[in-house]
């Protein structure tokens, strides 16, 4: 046990949920319910105080994913929860996104949920969260070095599945990839 | 073939959260209470540290397990504390003698020596009292017994500064509740030899300031 002071510790705890508090939020609600979200969080916090000695102050919001990425996998681990949570996914595979603005989107969905779910993480911490490969490797506990190489990759994959602006079946429909380039 | 830029501004565009998603922010009352939910969790999972709104009652680490120590310097301003005598204020009787006591900034620590009698009894400054009055500022202690070094019928114990919350860590003052306290040079100790009084406290002040 270190000589950190309880106060000193509170006050980093304070100063690290005024940062965090917000893109936690988004993390969790991007990946789960509300109300789970909610749950959750209070679990990713308290851990967070618990740990407050060893995050890293260059890299505070990730190494609270990493946290957050735990938490959601244990909380998902429950029964209940997960009979939930399949009830709510059966609902929204009935009910698909129609209102979904591009039918792009759902080529990129249907692209994305056909990866690993690592890999699913890994574009998600990229693109959502706006991380760059060295906060990728904290959220994830791999080497800087691994993230970029596997970004990379699993790029260079969602490109191959979403074949380049060509036509793409989907769900038995034959769905035109609006490509933000200009044709050529 | 499309660069990685555009790629993440496409997987942007099936962010749930994207569109202006609301946040609860954390000004709101309801973050608050989650705020103030999560130290109250932990203060039953570990050493209190933290305070209520309406509350201060951090006052001391009793847990061994807190290493960290919070020393609280309190700069005393014994008021009558020798006199006991009547001050002019015309309740009927004399208005009670008050030790007024200050918890430090939060920058002053120290490290706690384990609990033991003998350093119990090397205190200057010992007392019981009931928490009579506690408000977000300062807690009245009504004193029952004066141990050593004092005769003060009441102490209070303030903050000097809004910064100093903290350092109240440990102890919860409620009021009703009766609580063993122990100064030296202006500053109550904590680290276990102030706090509520518990059997074992009081055994250990009956043990150290035998009268």
């Amino acid at each position: 046990m270190t000589d950190v002071s309880a106060a000193d510790r509170q006050q980093r705890f304070e100063a690290l949920v005024l940062s965090v508090y917000a893109p936690l939020q988004r993390y969790l609600r991007r990946r789960t319910d509300p109300a789970s979200a909610d749950d959750v969080l209070g679990d990713v916090l308290l851990v967070m105080w618990r740990r407050v000695d060893e995050i890293p102050a260059e890299a505070m919001a990730p190494w609270c994913y990493g946290v957050a990425r735990g938490c959601l996998a244990n909380s998902a681990r429950g029964a209940q929860r997960r009979q939930q949570l399949l009830h709510r996914l059966k609902e929204e595979a009935a009910t698909p996104s129609a209102d979904a603005p591009f039918s792009g989107d759902r080529v990129l969905q249907a692209a994305l949920a056909a990866l690993p779910e690592q890999d699913q993480e890994l574009l998600r911490l990229w693109a959502w969260e706006q991380l760059a490969p060295r906060e990728i490797a904290v959220a994830l506990g791999i080497t800087p070095n691994a993230a970029s190489i596997r970004l990379h990759r699993t790029l260079r994959r969602l490109r191959k599945m979403l074949g380049g602006g060509k036509n793409v079946r989907l769900d038995g429909h034959l769905v035109q990839h609006q490509d933000t380039e200009a044709p050529q | 073939m499309t660069s990685d830029q555009e790629l993440r501004a496409r997987l942007q565009g099936i962010d749930p959260m994207r569109a202006d998603a609301g946040v609860d922010s954390l000004r709101s009352s309801s973050t608050d209470e989650i705020k103030e939910r999560i130290m109250q969790t932990i203060n039953q999972l570990e050493a209190p540290r933290s305070r209520t709104r309406a509350h201060w009652h951090r006052w001391q680490v009793l847990s061994a397990a807190a290493a960290a120590a919070l020393l609280l310097v309190v700069s005393v301003a014994v008021a009558g504390s020798l006199t006991g005598g009547d001050t002019g204020g015309g309740k009927g009787a004399a208005d009670p003698t008050t030790l007024a006591l200050k918890v430090p900034s939060s920058s002053v620590m120290a490290s706690c020596v384990g609990f033991q009698v003998e350093y119990l009894r090397d205190m200057p400054v010992a007392f019981a009292g009931t928490a009579t009055s506690v408000d977000s500022d300062a807690v009245t202690l009504k004193v029952d017994r004066w141990y050593k070094g004092g005769t003060a019928d009441q102490a209070t114990v303030s903050r000097p500064d809004p910064q100093s919350s903290i350092a109240l860590d440990g102890v919860e003052f409620v009021e009703g509740k009766r609580y063993l306290v122990t100064a030296t040079d202006g500053t109550v100790n904590g680290c276990g030899f102030s706090g509520e009084a518990t059997p074992e406290l009081e055994k250990a002040f009956a043990e150290a300031f035998p009268s």
